[in-house]
């Protein structure tokens, strides 16, 4: 009878007052730390994709083992097949070439071992959103003795734009080779380590530095980094395995991967936190509701109710309760979600970054409809032992409370 | 072998343990009611009214003895079947009303009714039906605390009788209520009595509510003396 379970809980409206302010600040608070923890995961998959990964990259089959020891063993000569596979597909919006060298830059004065990355200038600027040049200006394809250093490599020789870098690598034939640049920007990405050893100049000088016209990777940029895997998977067909590899942006970012096992650990155990506390403030609350009305139950079973009726008179009130107090803290928490976002909260620089960020708090469906849920269990969890013992006392021990 | 008897009480005994200390509230009492009677069970505070009362209507169980109520026997059944059992042939009214005090006059009557298959025009008819014979239909939808005691008890007492039970069972019906209101209490629990042919047994130690009973069973220390 949800009429008699509907009155029940506004009974005592101070008592069931507080048991649902617990219940929406618990469904609140998980709803407001789930969208921030959902947007770390957003701004540091989208700072990874769009700062030096981009959402795909296409690789000689065997690269991904043995590239790093024999980097020029793994050139791909035609990319053209490549390039034409990925430009049927949907979602592609740019196709990008890159290869890579480990060299030393030398600017007069002292030595740094670089890793650098000889690439298309105009479509990287176009992916490269989550790149800042901090000193400078972006190259461009008309920069063929352009290049830009990290902002760790700009720190450690001393550099400035308009100053000159001489980068010294192996050839492809095992010859030393150097060429000089200018220096046209510093850059600085989300990843300390990276600008601390990163160099990027245009695919044409890198091609001409090493003695080679092919390309370690294809890069792909989607128009969205949802469609990841279909296209990922979609590339794999039409490519034989044998021949090339296709890695996920995911794939390739061990640091994004071990960030959101940690978080998500994290947040599984406030979850429980919040759930126990949630559970604990209900139990008492449903406690004191029940012992008080315990000659009630005795009166309704001595009318014919069964004792599962009274166990179930005793669930609904609860989910009632918690359906409530769920809805009510979701949209408290979207609320204040949408208010605090109009702000914004700036971040310090994260681990591994000198750079800051704001940060806002998503509305995700999944983390919604998880608050909801632990709301609502937990207040329906707090009343199965009450409800059990209620249901089982003896009609005339019951009825005795009456008096 | 079946009797002709609505209730049937034999040698039944009650004993409650508190702490180590053991109370005999009933001693090996046999009572046998018939249909349509309006029994009294009198006695002072402590002599075990209220326990036969409740052994009667399945709602405590004896430590030994037997009850039937219209030939079946209540011993030894479970708590859902007891439960059935009051839902359809027990009718309660309690000393203190034991109203829902977050449901109307009109919804605690019909609450009874819920588990019964009946449709909701013909549940709500019989729920004014009764609110009528009792004489409360005008305070339908007011809640118990907007209702005087003697209106309380009217309302418990269409409750009691909303399912048409064959036997109502009233402790001490009157003992909150004042002289004039009890009276016209027992009035209506006679009236019923005698037109519907209702089967009333309730506890008193009221000397005047006796004096209106159709037969009086005493009871001292637990055992039945009169």
């Amino acid at each position: 009878m949800f009429l008699l379970a509907f009155r029940s809980i506004f009974r005592h409206k101070v008592r069931t007052g507080l048991t649902l302010a617990a219940i929406i600040f618990g469904v609140g608070s998980l709803v407001l730390i789930g969208g921030f923890v959902e947007d770390i995961f957003i701004q540091l998959q989208e700072a990874t994709v769009h700062s030096q990964l981009g959402h795909i990259q296409v690789y000689r089959s065997g690269y991904t083992k043995l590239g790093r020891r024999n980097p020029y063993g793994y050139l791909i000569d035609k990319p053209e097949q490549i390039l034409e596979s990925a430009a049927d597909l949907p979602q592609v919006s740019d196709q990008l070439l890159r290869v890579k060298f480990a060299g030393l830059a030398n600017n007069g004065r002292a030595d740094l071992p670089v890793i650098g990355e000889a690439v298309q200038p105009d479509k990287e600027a176009r992916l490269g959103s989550a790149m800042t040049i901090t000193s400078g200006r972006q190259l461009t394809g008309n920069d063929p003795h352009g290049i830009l250093v990290g902002q760790g490599v700009a720190d450690a020789l001393q550099l400035e734009p308009g100053d000159y870098l001489t980068l010294l690598v192996n050839t492809t034939d095992g010859v030393l080779n150097s060429h000089e640049f200018e220096v046209i920007g510093i850059f600085r990405t989300f990843a300390r380590d990276y600008d601390n050893r990163a160099v990027r100049i245009s695919l044409v000088s890198g091609q001409d530095l090493i003695g080679t016209s092919g390309v370690h990777s294809v890069v792909l940029s989607l128009d969205t980094t949802e469609a990841t895997d279909s296209v990922a998977r979609a590339l794999q067909q039409q490519l034989t395995p044998q021949d090339y590899e296709v890695r996920t942006w995911y794939e390739l970012s061990d640091f994004y991967g071990k960030t959101v096992n940690l978080y998500r650990r994290q947040f599984t155990v406030l979850q429980l936190i919040i759930l126990l506390m949630v559970l604990l403030t209900v139990a008492n609350s449903v406690n004191m509701a029940i012992y008080e009305r315990i000659g009630e139950f005795g009166t309704l079973k001595a009318l014919g109710d069964r004792q599962r009726d009274i166990f179930r008179q005793v669930m609904k009130e609860n989910m009632l309760l918690g359906l409530l107090g769920a809805g009510l803290g979701v949209a408290i928490g979207v609320a204040l979600a949408w208010a605090i976002s109009g702000v914004g909260i700036d971040m310090p620089p994260p681990p591994n970054s000198d750079v800051g960020y704001t940060a806002y708090i998503r509305l995700v469906p999944g983390v919604i409809a998880m608050a909801f849920g632990v709301g609502v269990i937990a207040t329906v969890c707090a009343a199965l032992l009450p409800a059990w013992r209620v249901s089982r006392l003896p009609v005339a021990e019951a009825l005795r409370e009456n008096v | 072998m079946l009797s002709d008897f609505l209730v049937s009480v034999k040698k039944v005994s009650k004993e409650y343990a508190f702490g180590k200390q053991k109370v005999q509230a009933l001693r090996e009492v046999s009572l046998a009611v018939l249909g349509g009677e309006f029994l009294a069970i009198a006695g002072p505070s402590g002599s075990g009214k209220s326990t036969l009362l409740n052994l009667i209507g399945c709602i405590d169980t004896p430590t030994t003895g037997s009850i039937s109520i219209e030939n079946q026997e209540t011993v030894n059944q479970t708590p859902d079947q007891l439960a059935d059992l009051r839902a359809r042939k027990i009718g309660f009214i309690f000393q203190t009303f034991n109203l829902l005090p977050v449901l109307s006059a009109f919804e605690n009557v019909e609450y009874p009714l819920l588990r019964l298959k009946l449709d909701k025009t013909e549940r709500h008819q019989r729920v004014s039906q009764y609110l009528e014979l009792v004489g409360v239909n005008e305070f339908a939808t007011h809640r118990p605390n907007q209702l005087s005691g003697g209106q309380r008890q009217r309302v418990a007492i269409a409750r009691a009788l909303i399912a048409q039970p064959s036997i109502v069972l009233a402790d001490e019906p009157t003992a909150n209520l004042d002289h004039r209101t009890g009276e016209g209490i027992l009035d209506l629990m006679s009236r019923i009595n005698r037109d519907n042919g209702t089967t009333f047994i309730f506890s008193t130690h009221d000397a005047r509510v006796i004096e209106m009973a159709g037969r009086v069973v005493r009871l001292s220390d637990g055992e039945i003396v009169q």
